[in-house]
Formats: structure tokens, C-alpha cells, sequence
């Protein structure tokens, strides 16, 4: 069996010259494999990745890249193994899409930067990959965010590198488009055997696309492990306590913390009693299926044909009163104005 | 031996539908070529001396024209003047280009590193400091002082050029390296200052003249040196295009992409400096060209792909030269504006007019 392992960190000490950022920092990827590395601000996600590109020397320690070290590797060989896509804003003036991706034949070009049939049809694969073939002739400036960044992942693909590393492709952009970016990459990661390593802040999207997480804490150690063996050994926890945000081991997520005050009933099952919890948690109350001094009925009926909650209403009851709501928003209302 | 499957092609991809660009290209390179081969003829063709347009083209065409004058006035003097604006124009365009995208600045132009301030100084030092008293020295300033006066433009562009080539090897970004040009052009022109304020007023008018700018003044003989400095200063850049590319995605990007950035920028800089210091040692500091034909080109042809853009900059520059001279001469007339004058004052309308109606302008 060929080594899998395509880019190695060894020893390696990140920073500035006034600066150690990390150090005695040992990890590696492997083909087809989509990593995201993660961790607050400033715990130094981009040196890391500039490192790794070879951008930017490393205090100690190499980065090997197919076995032979990126400082040693000459521009060009290096760009046929190796390319990025970079959080600084892309201003190149009026280049279409296509020939924006074409940038990325570069290194595969004579001196004149002629493309052959065989560039261009990489190009068009590379646009197709990410979904950007529609706007292939379209000028960049007026692409949207999303559509750009599209772009800019097929300039990288068309490096037709055997790593690709990304510094928050997915910053800047709405829910349906950081989870559409994701899918792309994971979908080439494994469809095409490349390693891509990616930079995040997108905690929930990373646990649920990443093959491996690579967890960059402010201070620590870097560790590395499937999103699963992370979560449960309690690395996550650490690594983002006193962020202000605590990570929610049952469900997965992070929650805004707030300390729990009063436990309420809540009856009901299904869809809306989950989203009836997640209310309540969110307003500061526990709920349970205790009894409890203020009680959260569901009334609701399914539709037959359809299996949805039709007539969605709850009813909220003490020991002498009760009242039927129609949202969720005034059942909180009501317990915040009478419990807290 | 690492071997990492890699698929690439699922060759079924479907290909987006033609575009009407190329035929809007295609006529724009047309319209462009006539438009440059109309001026250079009107060119040849107009002047304070009246010829006809058919003595013209029989004279350029190797015949005899009706007056043996017209003959030394068309190929002496008009034609070495369009050849001479063509090739002034297209390097002054290119160079401009260069400079923009390399510091990504739409304000750079061929003299952002100093080069012009350098060529200055140079004639400065001939014309201001020379000029001892003494009418035997003033009388033979006609005579010798045109060439005195390239050569000192030259040996100040070069130095110049040495000394940013120099500065360019050992730091690290281009801003640093466009505020170093910028310093370098205060203090070159403190001491131009310095200069005129210690000499005499006929020395300064002479310097004065010198920083209109003139396309004419070129013999034959300086032609042997112009022309293939530009030539060789085209051909650099033209190996420039694709690092110029890469660039415009900024250094980082174009470092991953394999550009060996200080080797990219060397050759940037030593081609476009050819071209400026060739440029200005002969014909004077021409200001303008070098700013705003890189822009009409991005405009008139949509795109910010170098590899269109400098055949594109050395067409659009020679035009923009010729008719710009040609106005400077006012034809029929024995006047002769100053061609940094008309240069602007023609230009500046007209590229601002260029920008404002395209919308999303970018370099």
C-alpha cells in the first residue's frame, strides 16, 4: 500500500520571531480526507495553515509535503502539490470566473501561460466540481459572495494539488451557503482522494462534515481526533470554556449559558416538544417531566394525510389556573413575566 | 514512492453557451489598428508645412515628391517624430500597466519609483549647473546641448534604475518599495529645487522646456538607441504577462501558484524602467499616457487578462502619442504646445468620462 500521508507537520513551532504562537506541533493528512481545524480567536488557526502552505517559515521544525520538505521545494513544484484559498478579499478587477480558475494552471503552464485542451478542460472541471459552471463567463465583481468563493475553491482545484488548504472559505457567507461550501469540499475531498484542510468558526458544521478535527486551543496543544473522540473526551469542553459558550454533550451544540433558575412540566412528544424544550432552556427554565409548579401542555393534532402538527397550541396550567397559548413565543412571554 | 489516487476528469462537462465577447474583441482590435495606422499617416501628413497627402504617401512609399524640401521635412523630421511617439507612447502605456498591477494601485504610473526624477536631475545638473558664465559655453549649448542633455537624462534614469533594482532585491513588499519611490521623487526634486534657485533664468527656461516633453528631437542616429531600448523593453514585459496574471490575485496567492515573486518583480521592474528611463531620457517626462491608457484598455476590452492588455496598452499607447502630438503641433500653424499640456488637458476629460460611465470600475 502507497503511504496515504501527503502533508506532515514534524516538530513544528509556529509564530513570529517575538511571537511563539505553538510549538513541538505534530500532525499529518491523509488523501481523500477532509480535516477542519477549529479553536477560538487568536489561537493562531491562520499561522498554522500559513505554515503548513509554506507561506511562512516555521520557527522550528518542517512541514513535509509527499515526503520532501516545503522549504526545499522550489515555487512551482510546490504549487503542483499545494494550494489555498485565503481569507483576503479578492479584488482583481474585470476577469470572468473562467479565467479566474485559469490562474490556477500556472504552475502546469509554458512561460506564455498558453492554456492547452487539457487546461481547459480542467478548468471546466474544476467549475463543474464546485458548481460554478453556470456563471463560468461571468465577471467576478459581479458575483455574489458565495458564488465567489465557489470560484475561488475551483482556482484552488484547478492547481489539481494533492492538498488544499483553506482559511475560512466559509466566513462571510448565509447558513444554506456555509453548509453548501462544506458539502462541495467534503464531497471533492473524498471523490477525488485530495487532503483539504480547512479553518473554521463554524463549530456545528465541522463536527458534522469533518472526517478529523484538528482542535486548536489558545495556549495549548493541538489535538487531533474524529469530531466524535473529541466530544467525548472532553477536549472540546476545554478548549472553548470561558468563551462564554458551553458545549451541550447530549445534543451536540453549543448553548449561550445561563444559569437554570426553575424546572417546568412539559408534556407533549415529537418535533414540537422538542422545539417547546429548546424554548424553554433558551428563557432560562429547566424542563422536565417532574410535576412542576407551572406545566407546559402540547395540544396537537396530526393532519392524517400529512403526518404534520396542525393546530399547534400549548396550554400553560398551575395548580388553580390555566390559559391556552398560540405560540411559543407568548408561552415565553407569560413563564419569563411570572417566574423570573 | 507516494502515489495518491487522484481522478480529475469526469470528462462529460458541459460547456456554457458561446459568448458574444470574442466578436466584440475581435472589432475592438480592429477599430484600434485602423485607428493607429489613420493617425500615424495623418501624422506624417500634417505639419506647419503644408504637403499634399499624395506627395506624402509617394515620399513614404520611396519616390520623389514634387520639392526636394518635403522629402528631408517628411523623412527627417515627421516620420523619426511618429516613429518616435508610437514607441514613447506603447512603452509609457506598458510600463504603466506593469506598475498598477504590480503595487496594485490604480494611481501607479511608469514613474512611481522615481525614474523620471532621476532623468531630471540629470538634465538638471547639465542645464542649471553648467552654465557658468561664459558666451562661448552658450553658444555651443545649441550644437551639443541636445545631447548633452539625452545623455545626462540617461545616465540619471539609469542610476535610478540601479538603485530601485537594488532596493528591490532586499525588500520584502511593494508598498514599502512604492513609498521608498515615492521619497526617492521629494528628494530628487528638493535638489532640482536647489539647482534652479542658484541659477540663472535663461538655464531654468531651458529646463523648463525640457520638462514639456517632445516627441521630436529624435535624429535617426538616437533612433538606434531608442527604438531597440523599447523593443527589448517590450519584449521583457511581454515575458511578464503571466506573473502579472498571477498577481492580480496579490502576492500571496501568486507565491502559491508557483510565481517566484522576487524574480517576477525584478523583471517587472527592470522592463518597465527600461521603457520609462528610454522613454524620458529622450523625449522628456510625458506624464498622463502612463496613468490612463492602461484604463481605456481595461475598459474598452472588459478584461484585466495582461496577456490582452499589453499588445492592447501598446496599440492604445501609440495612438493616444500620435494624436496627442498631432494636437500639440496644431497643424496649419506655426504654434507648438507643450505635450504634457495637451496630453492632460485631452486625456483627463476623457478618461474620467471612461470610468464614471462603467459601473463596478476596478484596476
Amino acid at each position: 500500500m502507497s503511504d496515504p500521508t501527503v502533508l506532515s507537520a514534524q516538530g513544528l513551532s509556529i509564530g513570529y520571531p517575538q511571537r511563539t504562537i505553538l510549538t513541538h506541533l505534530n500532525a499529518e493528512l491523509q488523501a481523500g480526507e477532509i480535516v477542519c481545524l477549529i479553536g477560538p480567536n487568536g489561537a493562531g488557526k491562520s499561522t498554522l495553515l500559513r505554515t503548513l502552505a509554506g507561506m511562512q517559515p516555521p520557527l522550528a521544525g518542517q512541514v513535509l509535503l509527499r515526503g520532501d520538505d516545503i522549504s526545499k521545494l522550489d515555487a512551482r513544484e510546490r504549487a503542483k502539490r499545494l494550494s489555498v484559498v485565503l481569507t483576503e478579499r479578492v479584488d482583481v478587477g474585470t476577469l470572468t470566473a473562467y479565467a479566474l480558475v485559469s490562474l490556477g494552471r500556472y504552475p502546469h503552464t509554458d512561460w506564455t501561460g498558453k492554456l492547452s485542451e487539457h487546461d481547459d478542460e480542467v478548468i471546466h472541471w474544476a467549475l463543474a466540481a464546485v458548481g460554478a459552471a453556470d456563471f463560468a463567463q461571468r465577471d467576478i465583481h459581479e458575483l455574489s459572495d458565495g458564488e465567489r468563493q465557489k470560484v475561488l475553491i475551483a482556482r484552488a482545484l484547478a492547481q489539481e494539488p494533492a492538498v488544499m488548504l483553506l482559511d475560512e472559505p466559509t466566513a462571510y457567507l448565509d447558513l444554506p451557503r456555509r453548509v453548501e461550501i462544506m458539502r462541495t469540499l467534503r464531497d471533492l475531498a473524498h471523490t477525488t482522494g485530495r487532503a483539504i484542510l480547512l479553518s473554521t468558526h463554524d463549530l456545528d458544521l465541522a463536527l458534522r462534515s469533518a472526517d478529523r478535527v484538528w482542535l486548536l486551543p489558545t495556549g495549548g496543544t493541538l489535538q487531533v481526533g474524529a469530531p466524535e473522540d473529541l466530544v467525548l473526551n472532553g477536549a472540546f469542553e476545554a478548549a472553548f470554556r470561558g468563551e462564554g459558550v458551553e458545549f451541550d454533550l447530549l445534543t451536540g451544540s453549543f448553548r449561550v449559558s445561563r444559569p437554570v433558575t426553575t424546572s417546568v412540566r412539559l408534556i407533549g412528544n415529537g418535533a414540537a416538544a422538542l422545539w417547546t424544550a429548546r424554548a424553554l432552556e433558551r428563557a432560562g427554565f429547566q424542563p422536565t417531566s417532574e410535576p412542576a409548579a407551572y406545566t407546559v401542555d402540547i395540544l396537537n393534532s396530526q393532519s392524517a394525510a400529512t403526518g404534520k402538527n396542525v393546530d399547534l397550541r400549548w396550554r400553560v396550567s398551575t395548580s388553580d389556573t390555566a390559559q391556552i397559548y398560540e405560540s411559543l413565543y407568548s408561552v415565553i412571554k407569560m413563564l419569563t413575566k411570572s417566574l423570573l | 514512492m507516494t502515489t495518491v489516487t487522484q481522478k480529475t476528469q469526469p470528462l462529460s462537462v458541459e460547456r456554457p453557451a458561446a459568448h458574444s465577447r470574442p466578436r466584440t474583441l475581435r472589432l475592438a482590435w480592429i477599430a484600434l489598428a485602423v485607428a493607429l495606422v489613420s493617425v500615424f499617416l495623418l501624422s506624417v501628413a500634417l505639419g506647419s508645412v503644408n504637403i499634399p497627402l499624395n506627395e506624402v504617401l509617394t515620399t513614404l512609399l520611396g519616390g520623389e515628391p514634387a520639392r526636394a524640401s518635403w522629402r528631408t521635412i517628411i523623412m527627417d523630421f515627421r516620420l523619426p517624430k511618429a516613429f518616435t511617439a508610437v514607441l514613447a507612447g506603447a512603452a509609457l502605456a506598458v510600463s504603466g500597466l506593469q506598475m498598477q498591477t504590480l503595487f496594485r494601485n490604480p494611481l501607479a504610473d511608469p514613474f512611481v519609483l522615481g525614474i523620471n526624477a532621476g532623468a531630471s536631475l540629470g538634465v538638471a545638473l547639465v542645464v542649471l549647473s553648467v552654465g557658468t558664465p561664459g558666451a562661448a559655453v552658450l553658444a555651443g549649448l545649441g550644437l551639443i546641448g541636445d545631447l548633452s542633455l539625452t545623455a545626462a537624462a540617461v545616465i540619471g534614469a539609469a542610476l535610478i534604475m540601479a538603485l530601485v533594482l537594488l532596493v528591490a532585491r532586499r525588500v520584502a513588499s511593494a508598498t514599502t518599495l512604492l513609498v521608498l519611490g515615492l521619497m526617492f521623487g521629494y528628494a530628487t526634486g528638493a535638489l532640482v529645487s536647489l539647482l534652479m534657485y542658484f541659477s540663472i533664468p535663461e538655464r531654468i527656461q531651458a529646463y523648463i522646456n525640457w520638462g514639456y516633453g517632445s516627441f521630436g528631437g529624435v535624429t535617426w542616429e538616437q533612433m538606434t538607441i531608442l527604438a531597440p531600448g523599447l523593443l527589448i523593453g517590450l519584449a521583457l514585459s511581454w515575458t511578464t504577462a503571466k506573473p502579472l496574471n498571477a498577481l492580480l490575485l496579490g502576492e500571496d496567492y501568486a507565491r502559491s501558484m508557483g510565481v517566484n515573486i522576487r524574480y517576477a518583480r525584478i523583471t517587472i521592474i527592470a522592463g518597465s524602467a527600461l521603457l520609462a528611463g528610454t522613454v524620458t531620457a529622450f523625449c522628456g517626462p510625458i506624464g498622463f499616457l502612463g496613468v490612463a491608457v492602461p484604463h481605456l484598455c481595461r475598459t474598452l476590452f472588459r478584461t484585466s487578462d495582461h496577456r490582452l492588455l499589453i499588445p492592447a496598452c501598446v496599440m492604445m499607447g501609440a495612438l493616444c502619442a500620435l494624436t496627442a502630438d498631432l494636437v500639440a503641433r496644431t497643424p496649419g500653424n506655426e504654434i507648438v504646445l507643450p505635450l504634457n499640456a495637451v496630453t492632460a488637458l485631452l486625456g483627463a476629460p476623457v478618461v474620467a468620462w471612461v470610468i464614471l460611465r462603467k459601473r463596478n470600475f476596478r484596476v
